[in-house]
């Protein structure tokens, strides 16, 4: 092959910048990869054509966070001022002594956060969280699978009309200028609400290198590039092959840095994920949108005493709170805090009554916690009550759509204007904004 | 396909939508054919572009007949009786845990009917040979007591795995080995749940694998009554008496995961009254077996009830509970669910739960009251499976097995049977195949797209450079033997006996013309004294060529 070309040495350093899709280097790969039109992927406009590339690259990142197995809400944020909540939970409920009250700008008496969640609790108070205790999906199943299917294809209630995912439409149709790695699951699979964009996925900074061997890398990269042709090897090996390769050369520095945690950073597997995300972003590259999912959330049984950090619900808590401060820390060190936001999500929440295995069942209504830049401090959207009264079929209510927030971000943090192409049958319009983010 | 109809735009780069696996339309379309010298650049173009419908990340199957392997013409898009062009590396890249050009050449020689007759009577296979490989651990033989008591528990996954890598790359009963997993993810326990751990093996050897080619009816009450299930879905604590709520994990997994589905036909007040039904179902102690409680029992809203055609007339207890397991077992839905799940393992992803080889399958698995085995030989049996090959993107474990098979690896006594252990589950846990450690009910998902991502393939490339380069305990591999494939010492024939004896088919030509330049050396040249160097990555180079990702 002629083709060992300058491909390492015409790179030049790692932008520190996140703004801008284009250090000179990546306008050039850009240019040589894909013919003017984009690398990695091409995305196609899903509505129409003309209103689809809307939304050029801000500088701005969102983080959609998966938390899978049905996080309990009423565990991670209680609300200790409704007496309702100890009636249904006498043995795991979390003590109002105990619980981190809410301060700063959106201080609120009603609610509070789990003992362990010490580092959103000081993000909170200084003004960088918004919560959405009660938003939820239409799928009431209350079965993991076709909650999280639906939740990810952005289309709860007709989950089984589309085939992509909520991110992927909204990555496939603002491709203005595209990059490799514009969109990125960090995880070993791409994110299922990804689905549709030819985004990364990387569970560390390891998997983002090959193996140094033989007596000539290059030589090496050349042989597979040649091989994976899509008659030998089929589109989608092909397709996979060429956006690896092009993410190869895009990461060949961030990984040649280092790959290990640093000393004191979460050895948790989603703090791993975190530090991947993290290390990504504060090189400069260009993610625009980044999924992380947490498992784990599935508590029907033994979630144990809210201050006791060997028991179930608390090391869980701890995992995630971690990980999340780590990560902002990380971010505000690199002057990123306000231009990175993270959204969590869970399929449902937990059944408001605790059962008798001392954990929760599948429930309904769950929280949504937005993190960083833009978020307007604060609990948001209006509370159902969880007196026995208020419950829908023994849980929590409700009383805002998943979409509503999703869209908020999408449109107020990234700019998207489709949102009606990234949410079918969904009226985002009507829905009106929930006020989460700025 | 809803609303990702993305038809503008499209008009130069065809790329196949995932989105419509329509296999009479699964032909080459995922892009424009290039000549052979095209540069890694296009190559990154044609990547671009072949994502771009993104909408669609294209999914085209390797098209038939543009691989070696494919047979020409193929059988026709269905038909059960258009099986019979199925080639023997297409069968032995589909239905063992690796291809290999020997096994490829003695299937065809036997055929693919007596072959799967052979595999499927797989007592009758000779496996004694394993016995002294898989005697360096122990905790795959254990009960749960031994294992409990051994202080050792945390080992069981990594043991479990190092038999599994044994099995799979040496066992004479591929598809036994092949068919186990499938049930070992369709009733997945996840090895990390701490009170299930004891009881994998256990799971593994006398429900998964005793019952892998039985009746799935008598696999359904097995598992329900195994300790590692009823830990692992919280069925183990679920009591109903005095009024308590007994959890729900289980009865929802049973209809849900392991036998109807989600649109099987049930209401989700029928969770509720399932769970009730199931109510004492447990076990005597940690590290036992399966016991009814009767005292925690009480049918609750079950009683009266109808629930997806069953209702308990006067029974009550564990007779009423594995009345509605066998009766689930056998309802349609159920039927149509695991055949179309099979299909999937042994076919494709194409292929859908209406397709006519599914239609077949339901009535093989309902006429033969519920035998797995009918519905393997109706599927495997079948044009669809011919005309299949390259379908499937292999998952990671199985290009594990297929890595070590194809070097013909032979197995050598770790002399530190911990590194073996570890260096055998972090191949896998890497790529997020980590052996029974999926961490939902729902077990890994077995289609393409889930496997395919930059990090995949980064690691999918770098498990040769571990097999070739940094000779494993437990399966040294000396690559530069291989010289001895070339009698006249000639670099032309050695590497085409390199491509011959590992991949089954022809180095691309492009690849081999590299190699030849790279090394400064043409068809003729004889060996230098330093050119068993060169054998590591030339080997590595033909180990991650396309061929060995697909099956």
């Amino acid at each position: 092959m002629s083709t060992t070309t300058s491909r390492r040495t015409d790179r030049s350093p790692a932008s520190g910048s996140a703004g801008g899709f284009g250090t000179t280097t990546r306008r050039r790969f850009i240019a040589g990869s894909a013919a003017g039109a984009a690398a990695g992927v091409v995305a196609m406009p899903l509505v129409a054509p003309g209103s689809a590339a809307a939304a050029p690259y801000n500088g701005n990142t969102l983080v959609s966070m998966f938390l899978r197995g049905g996080c309990d809400g009423l565990a991670l944020f209680p609300p200790v001022g409704h007496p309702a909540y100890y009636d249904a939970r006498p043995t795991v409920a979390v003590p109002e002594g105990a619980a981190l009250a809410l301060g700063g700008p959106g201080a609120h008496p009603d609610f509070a956060w789990h003992p362990a969640a010490v580092r959103l609790g000081g993000l909170y108070n200084s003004g960088r969280v918004a919560v959405v205790p009660s938003a939820g999906s239409p799928d009431h199943s209350r079965s993991h699978f076709d909650c999280q299917d639906g939740i990810d294809a952005g289309v709860p209630d007709n989950r089984h009309s589309v085939h992509d995912g909520w991110l992927g439409r909204f990555l496939s149709s603002t491709s203005s200028e595209d990059h490799p790695l514009r969109a990125f699951s960090a995880g070993t699979g791409l994110a299922p609400s990804m689905r549709g964009y030819g985004g990364i996925a990387a569970p560390s900074l390891d998997q983002l290198g090959l193996i140094s061997w033989g007596p000539d890398p290059e030589w090496a990269l050349e042989m597979i590039a040649a091989g994976y042709t899509p008659e030998r090897a089929g589109g989608d090996l092909a397709m996979w092959s060429g956006v690896t390769l092009g993410a190869l050369d895009e990461l060949a520095p961030v990984v040649a840095a280092g790959t290990a945690l640093p000393d004191g950073w979460p050895t948790s597997s989603v703090g791993r994920l975190f530090y991947t995300l993290a290390r990504l972003l504060e090189e400069g590259l260009p993610v625009q949108a980044a999924t992380l999912d947490v498992g784990g959330w599935d508590h029907h049984d033994e979630m144990g005493s809210p201050t006791n950090p060997n028991h179930r619900t608390h090391r869980q808590v701890t995992m995630l709170d971690e990980a999340i401060g780590a990560f902002m820390d990380r971010m505000d060190s690199a002057g990123m805090g306000g231009k990175v936001t993270l959204v969590t999500m869970t399929e449902f929440g937990r059944r408001v009554a605790e059962n008798d295995s001392g954990g929760a069942d599948h429930g309904y209504g769950s929280p949504m916690i937005v993190v960083g830049g833009g978020a307007v401090p604060g609990v948001h959207g209006e509370y159902p009550g969880i007196a026995p009264a208020d419950l829908d079929n023994g849980d929590l209510a409700v009383t805002v759509d998943q979409r509503a927030v999703l869209s908020e971000l999408l449109a107020k943090r990234l700019g998207a204007s489709n949102l009606a192409g990234v949410f079918p049958g969904f009226d985002t319009g009507a829905a009106g904004h929930v006020g989460v983010a700025t | 396909m809803g609303s990702v109809t993305t038809v503008e735009n499209r008009s130069s780069e065809p790329v196949e939508d995932r989105s419509s696996p329509d296999p009479g339309s699964r032909e080459h379309t995922a892009g424009e054919s290039r000549p052979p010298s095209r540069s890694r650049r296009d190559l990154l173009r044609f990547g671009s572009l072949a994502g771009a419908g993104a909408v669609a990340v294209a999914c085209a199957p390797a098209a038939p007949g543009t691989t070696p392997t494919v047979p020409a013409g193929g059988g026709g898009s269905g038909g059960p009786d258009a099986w019979s062009s199925a080639t023997g590396m297409h069968i032995a890249r589909r239905l063992t845990w690796g291809a290999t050009p020997g096994l490829a050449a003695h299937i065809s020689q036997m055929g693919l009917q007596p072959w799967l007759e052979e595999q499927l009577n797989p007592a009758a296979l000779d496996d004694s040979h394993l016995a002294p490989m898989l005697a360096t651990w122990q905790k795959p033989n254990q009960s749960a007591a031994q294992i409990k008591a051994s202080g050792e528990d945390w080992k069981v996954a990594q043991e479990m795995a190092a038999h599994e890598t044994i099995r799979r790359s040496y066992s004479r009963r591929q598809l036994h080995e092949l068919v186990s997993d499938f049930w070992f993810d369709h009733f997945n326990v996840d090895v990390n749940h701490s009170a299930a751990r004891p009881h994998l093996p256990g799971y593994d050897r006398d429900v998964i694998r005793a019952h892998a080619f039985g009746r799935f009816a008598d696999l359904l009450p097995a598992v329900a009554t195994h300790p590692a299930m009823l830990h692992y879905l919280d069925q183990a604590s679920s009591r109903a008496d005095h009024g308590r709520t007994p959890n729900e994990n289980f009865a929802r997994e049973v209809l849900e995961l392991h036998t109807v589905g989600s649109s099987g036909g049930y209401e989700e007040d029928d969770i509720s009254a399932v769970a009730h039904l199931l109510s004492g179902w447990s076990v005597t102690d940690y590290v036992s077996g399966f016991t009814f409680r009767a005292s925690w029992h009480d049918m609750g809203p079950m009683a009266g009830r109808t629930v997806l055609g069953w209702s308990p007339g006067s029974l009550t207890g564990e007779a009423a509970g594995r009345a509605f397991l066998n009766h689930i077992a056998h309802h349609p839905a159920t039927a149509r669910r695991i055949c179309h799940k099979l299909a999937v393992r042994l076919i494709g992803d194409h292929i859908g739960s209406g397709d006519a080889v599914v239609n077949r399958a339901v009535g093989a698995y309902q006429s033969s009251g519920t035998s797995i085995t009918e519905v393997i030989r109706t599927l495997v049996l079948s044009g669809e499976f011919a005309d299949s090959a390259g379908a499937k993107v292999r998952r990671p474990a199985s290009l594990l097995t297929q890595l070590i098979r194809a070097l013909d690896i032979a197995w050598q006594t770790p002399s530190n049977p911990d590194s073996f252990l570890w260096r055998n589950w972090n191949a896998l846990a890497q790529l997020g195949n980590a052996n029974h450690a999926w961490p939902a009910p729902n077990g890994y998902p077995d289609a393409n797209g889930f496997w395919l991502s930059v990090g995949s393939l980064v690691s999918r490339w770098n498990m040769p450079v571990w097999l070739v380069y940094n000779s494993v305990d437990g399966m040294p591999y000396d690559a530069a033997a291989t010289q001895s494939w070339a009698p006249n010492r000639k670099w032309g024939e050695w590497l085409d006996a390199l491509a011959t004896r590992i991949a089954g088919e022809p180095w691309p030509p492009e690849l081999r013309a590299s190699i030849l330049s790279q090394y400064g050396v043409t068809d003729q040249t004889v060996f230098r004294s330093w050119d068993h160097h060169y054998a590591k990555p030339i080997i590595t180079v033909l180990l991650q060529t396309p061929g060995f990702q697909r099956s």
